[in-house]
């Protein structure tokens, strides 16, 4: 019954009287299938329990929000917090080892893996000055492994990537990209290019989220239709049809803007957008990053 | 919590969630409403979904839409995709252009060699991390493989290494790859086995250069747009030694089965393409020109069936004769030694298996004449490659002899930079000689091997190409004998050669009369038209004589064989050295006669040369417009009957436009040069040489219609294409320096222009020594003296345009437009100076210059500009009669030639003439269209319309309108104080305004400030002064008086 009320007090929530008996039944088979799965860690019945409770989710009820937990998992991620060595020896073993896999698609150098999984060790127990260890987050929702591999390829990617990159308003590519080009191009679009962002930006909060999104991702991060298939469960194919159909209506708002904004008639317009065209996709990676 | 979830960023198990694919309902639609709004969050999903990505992590797709032509293959290659090089970047010795492709080798640029002049294509390769070690020796091989020449395989011109990243310099193929081909065409097994039989010819040429290709697969083949086949990356699979193969099954080298039975393939360690790797080499073993063949047959059987072998019930199973699919099966073999023992071998098979009635030739044809015949017959006594001896074609024109010949023949002429020249040179005559092959196998495969093509068709080509060859012959006999300056003008005269593409044309080809087929004429048109080789080559080195004597020659021969296209270009050949030579009467003449001797033999591309020279001829050196004009047109309707060619057009639009610039028609002429412009970027890219000339007029004609900006941009890009292609010291350089110190002159950029003109001399004389060429640096000295004089810098003005004038002297005729225009300036500069007899005395000079030349019928704007500066002299010495008699006749001769944004100045000097002559009715109607005309102008210019508005208030004062004159002068004032003007440029205007104050009797004390900073500035200028001092002074007792009497 103690492990019923340290559950009741990390949720927060009182329960109905059937129910605490049948959450003691289940909290006293959890704790059992933990000390079988992680022999010799040591982690008191009540913190685990406590533990437990605070995860369940609160748009469950009590019984259902415990059943949908990783119970062992987050046995093990509350004793690794608590500094239980045996615990600890095995995340390293059974969790953090296992990684090295999933690092390794990010870049095959052993020194990398090696570093990658020391990091992610660090964050996962220690965490940061601004954050607290990571492990402590972790909701018992998915395996810990599975998890664990998010945070190390966020770890490895994070790496790879260098410091963090400026997301702000900067025109510095877009005038180099001018400079080198010729110097009638340049000429054109630094005269039109106030009217051309606005419209353009125009154009871009038209379209629907889902769109803005696949633009930025294709032209401003380069993913190919494949890699946004995947995110969005569809086919490659009807990615590349979306895709065709948001760069046109982006460019069909962006010439009905500017013709608007410079009272340009068709075929004047359409010399200037042979101009601006050369250089959309990089006009384009650029105000994307605006948002 | 679930509302505000949007505004908190994802998480990293979110983000894997969403990476692999596998993200709840509810997930989604957060990250779809978070992502649009975090900039943060989109990079990091999108290093997940990369990093993700299934199997192999795929590279990322080239950003931008541009379609590409070389398209890779598909192995992937680790990390961050490399970082895009901008236009302009400079690797090597290559300028990168554009990018037009990217896969997981790399990326691929067009660039420019500026060494052979052309487009090429710059791969450039991302080393995986674990073959770096390694990349040296695969450069070496990649080196190899660059030795191999072959029609049929893609040529390597340079490889390199900059940083980590290496470079193959390379023939640009625009086309795109076999597997795209196959896949939009969808040919016959017949079809796909002809091509697969180009490509295997190329493999087999590297075979015997000791290069294997090691990823032999339909993505690297390229088909061009003439369908013609090339392999491509040779050996480069080995620097993209694949990163993942041991990260699916760490430790485990698998051995697997391939061939028809065990397609399976799922990873390895070794070089190449899972399903098209030969077993040996999957295995880690030996691999040798023999896995090459069973790729080549894996890609052959997929090509014919629809798949690989053994991946599903192939298709046209049946339709494919079996003896081809034993030959394939055989390549198949999983033992090497089971295997043809060589490509060729394994090719004669498949082409006796498809082909057999290649054997049956013989029998086939009849009696067949001429070339064709002859061809047959030795293809076929040679075997089953009817037209695979094109490269020894070139025995005795171009080979390794002659290149020797060459190089001793550059160094003995020590010229600086021979070495380097006769590198650049082999390099350029071989890419000329290539194609040449290239155009002269496909010929003859066209008709023999293919049988699209007719035998007369094939005669036509054949022909054709000869000439193309005895013209290289000839080019090579000319460099062989250059002398030093020839030598470094080397690169220049071998862009003259003719593509062989113009080869291809059947129909122009067929097009002219043509030549006799039999007996002593026939042999005597051939033998002249070689010796126009000749003359072609030695036109092309500046040997203007010797090609001149010859091409007379060649004229009397043709006389004699009656042939009229021959006559044709012998005569346009002699009337194009006298156009060089500026010798419009003997050019004019010679040239008509070609255009009559071409149209007679209906050799239509070649009349419309020489009257495209014509227009040049009339417009240009005689200035005839009207003559010009005629030619133009016949030119065009010829053009309409051809149905258009590019390359005649642009030339034609370019001539048409320069002249109508040369006649101050730059309205005209602008959409005519950038026709010109577009046609050429079109047909040679927007970097090519050929765009000079046209970018040139047109930053003239756009200064003309008062475009500056436009003009500088125009000529800023002529300048940087000019040094781009022959260097910065160069005449060409500086010639484009005085049209860019022009455009600053008309800005009012007075020291940057006085800067560039110098420059340009100087420029000048380090080439060609001091003073030299006259003709230039007298324009620039006189253009020198032209902006000191807006200045009122009179004295620096007069040394300038003296020492134009001893250079027009030495270098101009009496009465040519330019010594008139310079000595006129001069003129008007004495008078500036005071010195107004000598300034008369020129006037006079040039006066009898310019009516002899008017006797001759020439007229040109230059002859108003010049009655223009008389008028403006004799006005300064208030001879008013005379000079309104000047400045109408320029005003006449200007509404002639229709120059209507020149006339505002005539108009302007002749009102003001006119008022001196108190005729005052006329010079108001004459000065308010001065002034229209300028109020009106595309870019009115401020100080000119403020200068007709003074004029215009002038002659209203003299009519007594006070109250319109007023108005205008002070307009006229403002306008020019804004614009900085100098007092003595405001003296004449302050005095009229001050007169018609105090005729107003308003304002008495600024009607005296106003005359007395007029005297202050006439006061100082030297007599006769344009307002005398009695005037000022006369007025301004006057004024006292009338104070004191108050």
């Amino acid at each position: 019954m103690e492990l019923v009320l340290s559950f009741l007090a990390g949720a927060s929530r009182p329960c109905g009287p059937d129910e605490s008996q049948v959450l003691a039944g289940r909290l006293g088979e959890a704790l059992d299938r933990s000390h079988e799965a992680w022999p010799g860690v040591v982690l008191s019945g009540d913190t685990f329990a406590r533990h437990l409770g605070e995860r369940v989710p609160p748009e469950l009820p009590l019984t259902e929000g415990l059943h949908a937990l990783k119970a062992e998992d987050l046995y093990l991620a509350r004793a690794c917090l608590d500094g239980d060595r045996a615990a600890l020896e095995a995340l390293q073993r059974v969790v953090l080892l296992p990684m090295s896999r999933a690092v390794r698609r990010v870049d095959r150098s052993d020194t990398f893996v090696d570093e990658v999984l020391q990091l992610t060790r660090l964050k996962l127990l220690v965490g940061s000055a601004r954050q607290g260890p990571r492990l402590a987050e972790y909701a018992g929702r998915g395996t810990l492994r599975r998890w664990t591999e998010a945070i190390a390829v966020g770890v490895a990617l994070s790496l790879k990537r260098g410091p963090p990159r400026a997301v702000s308003l900067d025109d510095a590519p877009l005038v180099s990209e001018l400079h080198g080009a010729d110097p009638e191009l340049a000429l054109i679009q630094q005269r039109y290019r106030p009217a051309f962002r606005a419209a353009f930006a125009e154009a871009l909060s038209q379209l629907s989220p889902r769109d803005r999104n696949l633009l930025r991702l294709s032209l401003g991060q380069g993913l190919g239709v494949e890699s946004l298939g995947t995110l969005h469960q569809v086919h490659a194919s009807t990615v590349s049809r979306w895709l065709t159909r948001a760069r046109q209506s982006l460019l069909e708002g962006t010439r009905a803007g500017l013709s608007r904004r410079l009272t340009l008639n068709v075929s004047q317009l359409d010399s200037l957008l042979r101009v601006m065209d050369a250089s959309l996709a990089v006009s384009l990676s650029s105000l994307l990053d605006e948002g | 919590m679930a509302p505000s979830n949007d505004s908190r960023c994802l998480d990293e198990p979110q983000l894997l969630d969403l990476a692999d694919g596998v993200a709840s309902r509810e997930l989604r639609a957060r990250a779809e409403a978070h992502l649009d709004g975090c900039a943060t969050c989109q990079a990091q999903l999108a290093d997940f979904l990369v990093a993700r990505a299934p199997s192999t992590p795929s590279p990322r797709q080239e950003p931008s839409p541009t379609p590409s032509t070389l398209v890779e293959d598909t192995v992937a290659a680790k990390g961050i995709p490399m970082a895009a090089l901008e236009r302009g970047t400079l690797l090597g010795r290559y300028v990168v252009l554009e990018r037009i492709g990217a896969g997981g080798m790399g990326v691929v640029y067009a660039a420019y060699d500026p060494s052979i002049d052309r487009r090429i294509g710059l791969k450039l390769v991302h080393a995986a991390p674990g073959a770096v070690d390694s990349t040296d020796r695969i450069l070496s091989e990649a080196r190899a493989a660059a030795r191999t020449q072959h029609p049929a395989v893609v040529a390597v011109h340079d490889v390199g290494r900059v940083d980590d990243r290496v470079f193959i310099a390379m023939e640009l193929v625009e086309g795109g790859t076999l597997r795209q081909h196959l896949a939009t065409t969808k040919p016959e097994w017949r079809g796909v086995l002809r091509l697969y039989l180009q490509a295997g010819r190329g493999l087999a040429a590297a075979h015997a250069a000791g290069v294997i290709h090691r990823d032999f697969k339909p993505d690297n083949v390229l088909v061009d747009r003439e369908g013609r086949v090339k392999v491509t990356d040779f050996g480069l699979a080995r620097l993209a030694a694949r990163a993942e193969s041991t990260a699916s099954s760490p430790g485990a080298s698998e051995t697997l089965a391939v061939g028809p039975d065990a397609p399976g393939i799922v990873s390895t360690a070794a070089a190449g393409t899972p399903g098209y790797i030969a077993p040996e080499g999957l295995a880690g073993g030996r691999v040798d020109a023999r896995s090459d063949q069973f790729s080549f047959c894996v890609a052959l059987f997929e090509g014919m069936h629809g798949a690989k072998p053994g991946e599903r019930e192939p298709l046209n199973r049946a339709s494919v004769p079996r003896a081809v699919q034993t030959a394939v099966q055989r390549g198949l073999a999983r033992s090497p030694e089971d295997r043809f023992p060589s490509m060729d071998a394994l090719l004669t098979a498949l082409e006796r298996a498809a082909f057999p009635r290649t054997s049956r030739w013989l029998g086939a044809l009849g009696a067949g004449l001429g070339v064709a015949a002859a061809l047959t017959l030795l293809f076929v006594v040679r075997g089953p490659q009817p037209c695979a001896d094109s490269p020894s074609r070139l025995v005795g024109v171009w080979d390794a002899a002659r290149k020797l010949a060459l190089r001793d023949a550059f160094l003995a002429t020590s010229s600086p930079g021979a070495e380097a020249l006769h590198a650049t040179l082999v390099r350029s005559l071989d890419g000329y000689a290539g194609q040449w092959m290239e155009a002269h196998r496909e010929a003859c495969e066209a008709t023999l091997v293919r049988h699209e093509q007719s035998e007369a068709a094939m005669d036509l080509r054949m022909h054709c190409l000869e000439r193309r060859k005895r013209e290289l012959h000839a080019m090579v006999d000319v460099l062989n004998t250059a002398s030093a300056s020839e030598v470094s003008n080397a690169p220049q005269m071998v862009r003259g050669l003719v593509p062989t593409s113009r080869c291809a044309d059947v129909e122009a080809l067929a097009r002219p009369v043509p030549p006799p087929t039999r007996g002593q004429e026939r042999e005597q048109v051939r033998a002249a038209q070689e010796l126009l080789a000749d003359v072609r080559a030695r036109d092309h080195a500046g040997r203007w004589k010797e090609a001149l004597e010859l091409a007379t020659t060649v004229e009397s021969q043709a006389l004699a064989t009656n042939y009229r296209p021959l006559l044709g270009e012998a005569l346009l050949a002699q009337g194009r050295i006298r156009l060089h030579e500026r010798d419009e009467k003997e050019a004019r003449q010679l040239l008509r006669r070609a255009a009559l001797a071409s149209q007679a033999g209906r050799d239509d591309e070649h009349a419309i040369e020489a009257m495209v020279n014509l227009v040049y001829v009339e417009g240009e050196l005689a200035e005839r417009p009207e003559q010009a004009d005629l030619w133009r047109e016949l030119a065009q309707s010829l053009l309409e009957r051809i149905g258009g060619d590019a390359q005649l057009e642009s030339n034609l639009a370019f001539t048409q436009g320069m002249v109508l610039t040369r006649q101050g028609r730059h309205a005209e002429a602008v959409p005519l040069l950038e026709k010109s412009l577009v046609l050429r970027e079109r047909a040679h890219g927007k970097d090519a040489y050929v765009l000079v000339d046209a970018l040139l007029a047109l930053g003239t004609a756009q200064r003309g219609l008062g475009r500056f900006e436009e003009a500088l941009a125009t000529q800023r890009r002529t300048r940087n294409l000019l040094v781009m292609h022959v260097g910065h010291e160069h005449s060409f350089v500086a010639m484009t320096l005085n049209n860019i110190a022009s455009t600053f002159v008309k800005m009012g950029r007075f020291d940057e222009a006085l800067a560039t003109f110098e420059e340009s001399i100087q420029l000048f004389e380090r080439i060609h020594g001091a003073g030299q060429p006259a003709s230039y640096l007298m324009n620039l000295n006189a253009n020198i003296g032209a902006v000191h004089r807006a200045r009122g810098h009179f004295e620096q003005a007069r040394v300038a345009l003296e020492r134009a004038w001893a250079l027009a002297q030495g270098s101009r005729p009496p009465g040519h437009p330019d010594r008139a225009f310079i000595s006129g300036h001069l003129a008007v500069t004495l008078a500036d100076l005071g010195r107004v007899d000598e300034a008369l005395a020129r006037v006079e000079a040039v006066r009898g210059e310019l009516d002899a030349a008017r006797s001759d019928g020439r007229r040109s704007r230059r002859h108003a500009e010049l009655s223009t500066l008389v008028a403006e002299i004799l006005l300064r010495v208030r001879r008013f009669e005379p000079a309104a008699n000047e400045a109408r006749k320029a005003v006449a001769l200007l509404r002639e030639l229709g120059a209507q944004d020149e006339l505002s100045t005539p108009l302007c000097r002749w009102a003001q003439a006119l008022l001196g002559e108190a005729r005052l009715p006329e010079a108001e109607r004459t000065a308010r269209e001065g002034l229209k005309l300028r109020e009106q102008a595309t870019t009115p210019d401020a100080e000119e319309v403020a200068e007709a508005r003074s004029l215009l208030g002038q002659v209203l004062l003299a009519r007594g309108d006070l109250t319109g004159a007023r108005t205008l002068l002070e307009q006229a004032l403002e306008g020019w104080e804004k614009e900085g003007a100098s007092a003595f440029t405001l003296a004449s205007t302050r005095f009229a305004l001050a007169r018609s104050l105090r005729l107003s009797s308003v304002e008495p004390e600024r009607a005296r400030t106003l005359a007395l900073s007029a005297r202050d500035a006439v006061a100082q200028s030297p007599p006769p002064r344009s307002l005398p001092l009695e005037e000022l002074d006369a007025f301004l007792s006057e004024g006292r008086v009338d104070s004191a009497a108050r």
